[in-house]
Order: structure tokens, then C-alpha cells, then sequence
């Protein structure tokens, strides 16, 4: 989406504002446990106004999974991703400002990471870790921190060559200080942009494992939503579009929002 | 006392990509006692700030560095890239770098860049690391150091900055600061004004100063000495006022003809010469490097390369038909 009209910026901040109120709201929204049956199985959408979405094949509430679901998304979605961005700042800080063996050695845990799919690795790691929305974060965070990884380096080979850091060496600063004092943050700009791609990445991740049965068990995710309704894709198709919905809206908010933030910055999205 | 800066048959070689080293400095001698401004001198790429480098440790680790360091009296092994940061911190050298711009860190209070250098050197704490900071931005002279101190670098002017980073360089009381090319990147004025300050300092701390130019009549006018450095070589050296006004070696001599009346200050642009081609610092060792360019060579100076002889009250130069070019 180019920044074609005036508020076209604001989308993707309006419709995460959105996100994060049902997210917050979810118990107001819809008390009780949204895996508990609730009603008749099967109930369509807009025909009972205690149940506005309808109920699924167990009569289970979908606007209650829906606003539930929000929740999970957004909440494995920004710890997924802060992992990430930690793991791959630290990796990225390090091998850049050391150089020399310590480099080289974890640009080939990159290449080597990166020459796996990053959902396949996510999706072998759960199954051995087991399904649990923890486990679900470290194995984003394992299989995704390479990018992150690579562009901190990037920007601290850039930034380490500068006078400041110099002369904070003169000055005699330790070199842990120099590289996360003095390099480290000149180096965040363009993680920015990343963040917000990064956040939408670990969402879809989240819904993909769940899609496949390994999200946990214990709470409603858009990605089992949808998996629980594909065999009545044909019967009631809202059961898969609603959750669906919600889950291009979730990586279209937060991809945008980066995006915009960056932009605000005076940063290219640079991916 | 002892000079604060002694350095000997410095040499820095950086390796190229063909795996041969490109020589960037050669037998370099430099000595200064305190409180004496000594200014090096030469175009781009004439090794100004290689040497500088070298002094204050920050030769990347993959250059080869020979030569020794005495420090206020102390020699030792400091030229080895990689020396210890103990070792680098402990040379008690302030460095002013030529873009006051990148010279101070954009994320950090332009009072915390100097509190930081001040808690390290002094052992100070953080609220008396702060005051010291404040005195010291009121020294170099910045207006309302108590609440500048808390801006950020993009909210100061170039000269302001320049100043912070001086101030920057004495908190860690130094014997002996370096300045690579301080005031390029200012206008006239501001660039007056900036020497002025480091005289200042000189005279009243009684520093040492390496100042580097590639600007004649700036050495002339603040410069006790003048080292004039071609093709990574020092070629002449001695007492400012002779070197400015009978200058003995023929690349000194262009650089005076280049250069305003002595004692005026010039506006430097980045090129002294453009009528010369750039010195190539990759010819063979056993000639003069000038000799390509040199009006006065002659099939010596194309075989042995004169070595760097007084000629006359400290004034030296290496150049086998020394004080023939006419000024
Ligand atoms: N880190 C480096 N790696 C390779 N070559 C370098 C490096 N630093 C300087 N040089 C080379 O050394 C020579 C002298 O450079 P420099 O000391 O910066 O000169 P000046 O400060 O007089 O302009 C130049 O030819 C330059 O290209
Ligand atoms: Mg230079």
C-alpha cells in the first residue's frame, strides 16, 4: 500500500488500536472461557443476537473465540518477536563490533539457520518442545532471529567506524560500553522498520502452528479456528473467513505500523 | 622536563587487497614539549592522520606498526595495534577530529559525552562527573553551559560542537592533545575562533598540541613547529616562522606559494594544489616521492632518496638541492 491519501498512514494504527482494545477488553467483550459450549452447534452469524457470530460445530461462541483470539495473536506475536529482535540485536552487536573469529563464526550460524525454512524449523522445534505458547515463542525467536542478526551487524560495522566511537576508545570506555552504549543505538534505526514485519511474521507463524494442531491446547487461536472449521468449509464458511479475516487484518496493522513508524524516522523500509 | 611526546621511526603499513602493503607513513620522528603547538602539514593522503592514529591506538589491528612512543616521559610498546584499552585510556591523549558532526555520539547528551570521558579519567561519580562536565563546557566556552549541557549534538551549531569535543578531550586531562584538521569543516570565523580556544588551552594547561592542516598559513600563524609531510614522509621540518618564510624544500615551497600572507588565516579548501596530480605513495623506496612533481629534480633524486638533514638552526629538510627553489 503506497501513502497515497492523508490517512492512509493512520490504518495501520487505527486497526491495531482496534486489536489491542479487543485484546485488553476480551473478558468485557466476551466472559468465560471462550472453549467452553456455549450454545446450539452451528448457529449462523447474525441470526442469534446473544451469539452475533454464530457458534461452531461444538457451540462454541465465535465472537468470543474471535476478540479471545486477539489475545493470543497479539501477545505470542510481540514476545515472538521482541525474542527475536533480542537474540538477533545481541548476536548482530556482537559479531559486529568483535570482528575477527567470534564474526565469522556466528555469520555461519546465520547462513546455516537461514538455509532452513524459517516455518519448518519453527514447526519441528514445537513438536519436539511440545505445544505450549511459550514454546511456541522460542521457536519463532530460534527459527527468525537470523535477519535481525545480519542487518544489526550491518549497521554496527557501519557505525563503529565513526569519530564518537573513537574517541569514546581514547577516552577509555570499556569496550562492553563502547558497543552497547555508544554503537548499539545508532544502530537501532533501521530494526525499526524491521520490527514491524517482524511482529506480522510471528503472528502468521503463531496461526500456522495452531493451524496444524501444535498452538497451545488450552487457549482459542485464530489458527485453530480455522483448522476446526475447514471441514465445514462448504456448510459454514464464516468459521474459516472470520478467524481468516482477523488474521490478515492483525499482519496488515502491524506491518503497516512499522512501516509508517519508520517512515517517520525518514527510513526506506529496508527488507 | 621531559617532552610530552616522543616518537620514533614511526612506520604504518596497511595491507592492500593484492596482499602487498601500502606504506600510509615512513621513519616518521616527532617530538614536542609542553605547552608548544606542533603542526603537521601536507595535502590528502600524505599520512597526517595515520600518524595521529597511531599516538592515540586507533590503528585498525590488521596494520603493521613499527616505531616506539614515549608518552610525558614514559616509553613503552604502545604503538602495537591492539595495545590494551588500559593502555590506550592510560596515554591521558585528547583527540579533535575534523567533523564535529560525527565526533559526538547523536543518542547522548552532549553533557554526557563529556562526564563519560570525566568518570573514567577522574574516578568521578555521576552527579560530580555532571558539575565537572559543566565547568569544563563553560571553559571551552559555551553560553549557559548549565542547561546546554543537557541538549542533544543536532541542537548545536558546528563551532559549539567543535567545542564540546574539546572539552570532551580535557576531561581526561591530557599532557598532549591531537586535532586532525579541527576547523576544516568550519567557516572563517568560526574556524578563527576554534584555534583561538586551543591556544588558549595550550598557554594555560600547558598541553602539548599536534595540530593537523593541510593549510600553510594556519600552521604558520599558531604553530611553534612545522613538520611537512609528502608521500607518508616528514620532508622538512623545523621552527614555524623559517619553515613559512624560507621554506627549503620545493614541495614547502609550493605549499608557501599556495598559502596567504604569514600570520593571515585561510579559508581551506580541500585541495592546496590543483594544478599538482596526487602523490603516489606506492612509488619504489629508493627514490624521492616528490621527485615526479619536483621542478628542481635531477637524476640523484630519482635514484637515492635524501635523507631528512638540518640545514640550518633546527630547520631541516630532505632534499638534495634544499633552499634552491625560489620562494
Ligand atoms: N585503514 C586504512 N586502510 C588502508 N589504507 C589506509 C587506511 N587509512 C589510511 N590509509 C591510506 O594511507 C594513506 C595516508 O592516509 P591518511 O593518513 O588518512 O592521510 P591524510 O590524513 O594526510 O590525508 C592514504 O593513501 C590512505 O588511503
Ligand atoms: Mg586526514
Amino acid at each position: 500500500m503506497r501513502m497515497g491519501s492523508p490517512w492512509s498512514g493512520l490504518i495501520g494504527p487505527a486497526l491495531l488500536l482496534l486489536l489491542v482494545l479487543a485484546a485488553l477488553l476480551a473478558p468485557l467483550l466476551a466472559p468465560g472461557d471462550p472453549l467452553d459450549m456455549v450454545a446450539r452447534p452451528l448457529t449462523a452469524p447474525f441470526t442469534d443476537a446473544w451469539f452475533p457470530l454464530g457458534t461452531d460445530q461444538l457451540g462454541r461462541d465465535v465472537w468470543a473465540g474471535l476478540v479471545h483470539g486477539a489475545r493470543v495473536s497479539l501477545v505470542v506475536g510481540l514476545a515472538a518477536a521482541a525474542a527475536t529482535l533480542g537474540v538477533g540485536i545481541l548476536a548482530g552487536t556482537v559479531a559486529g563490533f568483535r570482528g575477527g573469529l567470534v564474526d565469522d563464526g556466528l555469520m555461519r550460524l546465520t547462513e546455516a539457520f537461514q538455509t532452513v525454512p524459517t516455518f519448518l524449523l519453527a514447526l519441528a522445534l514445537v513438536s519436539v518442545l511440545g505445544a505450549s505458547a511459550g514454546n511456541v515463542v522460542l521457536a519463532i525467536a530460534i527459527s527468525s532471529w537470523p535477519p535481525a542478526a545480519r542487518l544489526v551487524r550491518a549497521e554496527v560495522l557501519r557505525v563503529k567506524t565513526l569519530d564518537y566511537v573513537d574517541a569514546a576508545r581514547i577516552a577509555g570506555m570499556a569496550p562492553l560500553a563502547i558497543a552497547f552504549v555508544e554503537v548499539l543505538p545508532g544502530a537501532l534505526q533501521p530494526v525499526v522498520a524491521l520490527a514491524g514485519i517482524t511482529v506480522g511474521e510471528a503472528i502468521l507463524v503463531e496461526s500456522a502452528l495452531a493451524f496444524l494442531g501444535l498452538g497451545d491446547p488450552n487457549l482459542q487461536s485464530w489458527g485453530s479456528m480455522v483448522a476446526n472449521g475447514r471441514a465445514l468449509i462448504r456448510t459454514a464458511p464464516s468459521l474459516v473467513i472470520l478467524p481468516g479475516l482477523c488474521i490478515a487484518m492483525a499482519v496488515l496493522a502491524v506491518s503497516l505500523t512499522g512501516d509508517g513508524l519508520a517512515r517517520r524516522l525518514g527510513l526506506g523500509t529496508r527488507s | 622536563m621531559a617532552p610530552v611526546l616522543i616518537l620514533e621511526r614511526l612506520t604504518v603499513a596497511f595491507p592492500l587487497p593484492d596482499g602487498g602493503w601500502l606504506e600510509a607513513t615512513r621513519e616518521v620522528d616527532l617530538s614536542l614539549e609542553r605547552g608548544r603547538v606542533l603542526a603537521l602539514i601536507g595535502e590528502s593522503g600524505s599520512g597526517k592522520t595515520t600518524v595521529l592514529n597511531a599516538m592515540a591506538g586507533l590503528l585498525p589491528a590488521e596494520a603493521r606498526v613499527t616505531g616506539s612512543l614515549g608518552l610525558d616521559g614514559g616509553g613503552s610498546d604502545l604503538l602495537a595495534p591492539g595495545a590494551t584499552r588500559e593502555g590506550v585510556a592510560g596515554r591521558r591523549i585528547g583527540m579533535i577530529f575534523q567533523n564535529p558532526g560525527a565526533s559526538l555520539n547523536p543518542v547522548l547528551r552532549v553533557g554526557a559525552t563529556v562526564a563519560e570521558v570525566a568518570a573514567v579519567h577522574q574516578g568521578l561519580g555521576r552527579t560530580a562527573a555532571w558539575r565537572a562536565a559543566v565547568e569544563l563546557l563553560d571553559r571551552v566556552g559555551i553560553d549557559d553551559p548549565a542547561r546546554r549541557a543537557s541538549d542533544y549534538p543536532h541542537r548545536l551549531s558546528g563551532g559549539q560542537k567543535q567545542r564540546v569535543a574539546i572539552a570532551a578531550a580535557l576531561a581526561g586531562k591530557p599532557g598532549l592533545i591531537l586535532a586532525d584538521e579541527p576547523t576544516t569543516a568550519l567557516d572563517a570565523m568560526v574556524q578563527a575562533q576554534i584555534l583561538d580556544l586551543l591556544l588558549a588551552l595550550v598557554d594555560q594547561d600547558g598541553v602539548g598540541l599536534v595540530l593537523v592542516t593541510h593549510d600553510l598559513a594556519v600552521a604558520g600563524a599558531v604553530a611553534d613547529e612545522i613538520a611537512v609531510m609528502y608521500a607518508g614522509r616528514i620532508v622538512e621540518q623545523g621552527p614555524a616562522e623559517a619553515v613559512v618564510r624560507r621554506p627549503l624544500h620545493p614541495y614547502a615551497v609550493a605549499l608557501a606559494g599556495a598559502a596567504l600572507p604569514f600570520g593571515g588565516v585561510a579559508a581551506t579548501g580541500d585541495a592546496p594544489f590543483p594544478e599538482l596530480p596526487p602523490a603516489d605513495p606506492a612509488l619504489p623506496v629508493t627514490a624521492c616521492a616528490f621527485a615526479p612533481r619536483c621542478p628542481l629534480a635531477i637524476d640523484r633524486c630519482r635514484s637515492v632518496r635524501p635523507p631528512l638533514e638540518p640545514q640550518d638552526r633546527g630547520h631541516a629538510a630532505a632534499c638534495w638541492r634544499a633552499g634552491e627553489a625560489a620562494p
